[in-house]
């Protein structure tokens, strides 16, 4: 059993090892192959700051808001760990801050600690009146997807430089299941209007007192068009771009300003940082999360397809919870072609 | 008196601020700051300079809370202007976990900091070993760059500062009007004070820049405390121990105690290891006193023996003290006219 995962960021990879980890025991003929054109730093992935945070609101969506919670709790496990450092994977507390009152969101009870802003926190703030504060968790990938890669090729999962054109290309080649991770480009391979592109830029800094997450609110602007302050590492991250429908991976000299001007508002001393990187990139934004199955057919070749993308600005927030559905849809394709049983529930 | 001279003896986060104070509040005054020792190499530079703090049983606890409340307001400004990070002040998060639940859930200093309240039974699982917390927002101050900013900020105000070891702080009184004693542990020896001894602390500050929060074992112990560049893990609190050579056994000690509160830890780089001597008492002496010998008078005011809360309040005492110094310098001038008559 041959299985393809196209796209290797933070959704490719991890569904990789999630499918690996279930059913290798169970399908020793199983064969995995990542194709991909770009790999670790140069996917979206690398480019966010890491933290888990969902949206403000998840508009009703159930299934998103469970998938973030899975992908917390699995975290979270992770936390006490050796591994921890080499994920990149680490605790950070931070706000929220709004300009009115809002509704708690969706996650308020899967991180840790969420309360709100004291009077006297949001003299820190002038300019908003109201606010979160909560512990949530960092996963950089310029650590988390070589670690990864690493957990993958332990396993003897493949790893191909190629850009994929069709899915009829993988599976003429003999492959039986197809992992569709391509992320804001998966319109390339098959027309997708909900998939479009939500342009981000971001300027890495040296600013190591930061040790707060800072997250903006504007909700006329929407989501990330807010200046963010997102201390990592390494590095601490300031953003506030989100472009509907812009393509553009150039950074922009406007949006620099834009970023530098609102995020030294925020914290006066930022002015002192030390910039080191600037980068933009583009979110696979899409109503809802494509994860379902489809099959494809044409001529005598079939493939079984499992979309896995269009996770928006919340990829790495949501990651592991789509990677373990990924792997449920594996599992039935398995069931159908009678190649395992009822996968057990995972301890 | 035309312009008042004021030594201030001590050049640790105490001495630098008081003299800093004397300044904002006499600026008639001329003042120079006399030390033997300048950072990297105080007390201060030690201490990983938290603002969690530590409870003198001899002074009362109102103006313990006032002391703390004027540090705290005062270094907040601090953190939230463009000179936070020269002046090395950061805002922290983080838990205090006791093992047993305390007595006094809450701390006389509970609502100056930011955010307090009991930790979640989800925050608690991170710690199976400790059945209560408490979260919290307080404020770090980075040594050396806040000793370096309060240097900074004297010299632009024309404070002199001068190397020198005072031996005995009467040498000094016919150079000054008033001498203000900040000597920290050095008080024992200036000024024979017998009431006030070393608690010796081991830290240990290493390279783990994932480390965010704070996490304090409310036995005072065992913390991690991360600052700008490094992460202070602690400790011990060794009475009446007076020497400054590390120690690889608690080295080792302290480095598993802090690693089973926080395991990522294992992976810290580049540990350095440092020794200060908290200069501890009952109670800080803050107060005046007039030595005298045949016949002339030098006015002192002392402010040591912060022991284990020395940034927690040295705003608080500073200001306390420059206002000592004031008191004085009246005097002086009471007794100048009347003189003059």
């Amino acid at each position: 059993m041959r299985v393809a995962i196209i796209g290797a960021g933070v959704i490719g990879l991890s569904t990789a090892l999630c499918i690996h980890e279930q059913y290798h025991g169970l399908v020793p003929s199983l064969e995995m192959e990542v194709y991909a054109d770009r790999y670790t730093p140069h996917t979206t992935s690398d480019g966010a700051a890491g933290l888990w945070q969902p949206y403000l609101s998840d508009h009703g969506n159930l299934q998103e808001t469970l998938w973030n919670k899975e992908t917390f709790d699995y975290l979270l496990g992770h936390l006490g760990s050796a591994a921890a450092k080499e994920m990149g994977l680490f605790l950070i507390s931070g706000y929220n801050l709004f300009t009115q009152p809002v509704p708690d969101p969706s996650w308020k009870n899967i991180a840790l600690g969420f309360r709100n802003l004291t009077p006297k926190e949001l003299e820190l703030f002038p300019g908003y009146s109201y606010g979160w504060f909560n512990t949530a968790l960092m996963l950089e990938c310029r650590s988390y997807l070589p670690w990864l890669t690493n957990r993958l090729t332990q396993r003897g999962v493949k790893f191909f430089h190629k850009k994929v054109e069709s899915f009829q290309e993988v599976s003429v080649d003999g492959v039986d299941v197809v992992i569709n991770c391509t992320g804001v480009r998966a319109g390339e391979l098959q027309p997708d209007p909900e998939l479009q592109p939500g342009r981000g830029q971001v300027i890495k800094v040296l600013a190591p007192w930061v040790k707060h997450f800072i997250i903006t609110h504007d909700i006329k602007s929407g989501i990330y068009n807010s200046p963010y302050v997102i201390p990592g590492s390494e590095f601490t991250v300031l953003g506030g771009i989100y472009q509907h429908g812009n393509w553009n991976e150039e950074n922009s000299a406007q949006d620099h300003k834009t970023i530098w001007e609102n995020c030294c508002r925020l914290l006066p001393a930022l002015q002192e940082a030390k910039i080191v990187q600037e980068w933009s990139g583009l979110r696979p934004a899409r109503p809802r999360v494509r994860l379902e199955r489809e099959t494809l057919r044409h001529g005598h070749f079939q493939a079984e397809v499992i979309h896995n993308y269009g996770h928006g600005g919340f990829g790495i927030t949501i990651h592991w919870g789509c990677a373990m559905a990924a792997a449920r849809l594996f599992g039935s394709i398995l069931q159908e072609k009678k190649l395992a049983s009822p996968p057990q529930p995972r301890l | 008196m035309a312009a008042p001279k004021v030594a201030v003896v001590g050049a640790g986060v105490v001495g630098l601020s008081t003299a800093l104070c004397i300044v904002e509040t006499c600026p008639s005054c001329s003042v120079t700051v006399l030390s033997d020792q300048f950072s990297p190499n105080t007390t201060s530079d030690v201490a990983a300079g938290m603002l969690i703090p530590h409870t003198y049983p001899g002074t009362p606890i109102h103006v313990q809370q006032q002391w703390f409340k004027e540090t705290f307001t005062y270094l907040f400004a601090i953190s939230n202007s463009a000179e936070a990070s020269e002046a090395g002040i950061h805002l922290v998060s983080g838990w205090q976990v006791f093992k047993n639940t305390p007595k006094e859930e809450l701390p006389f200093w509970s609502d100056v900091v930011l955010g307090f309240r009991p930790m979640s039974k989800a925050e608690l699982q991170k710690f199976p070993q400790h059945q209560f917390g408490q979260a919290f927002t307080t404020l770090k101050c980075d040594c050396p760059p806040y000793l370096l900013w309060l240097e900074k900020r004297l010299k632009a105000t024309g404070v002199q500062i001068c190397t020198r070891k005072v031996a005995d702080l009467w040498e000094l009184h016919s150079e000054y009007n008033v001498v203000v004693n900040c000597a920290g542990i050095g008080a024992q020896q200036l000024v024979g004070d017998e009431e006030l001894f070393p608690v010796r602390g081991q830290v240990l500050k290493v390279h783990a820049p994932w480390v965010k929060n704070f996490i304090r074992d409310g036995d005072g112990l065992t913390y991690i405390y991360p600052g700008i560049h490094r992460v202070t893990l602690g400790g011990t609190r060794e009475k009446e121990n007076w020497s400054l050579s590390p120690d690889p056994g608690t080295t080792k000690d302290i480095f598993d105690r802090c690693c089973s509160l926080e395991p990522s830890l294992r992976g810290a780089q580049d540990i350095k290891v440092k020794v200060g001597l908290r200069p501890s008492r009952q109670s800080v002496r803050l107060e005046r006193e007039v030595l005298s010998q045949g016949g002339v008078k030098l006015p002192v005011v002392h402010n040591y023996g912060h022991g284990a809360g020395g940034f927690s309040v040295h705003r608080g005492t500073a200001k306390e003290a420059a206002r000592l110094v004031g008191e004085c310098i009246a005097a002086l001038q009471g007794s100048s006219s009347r003189a003059k008559l």
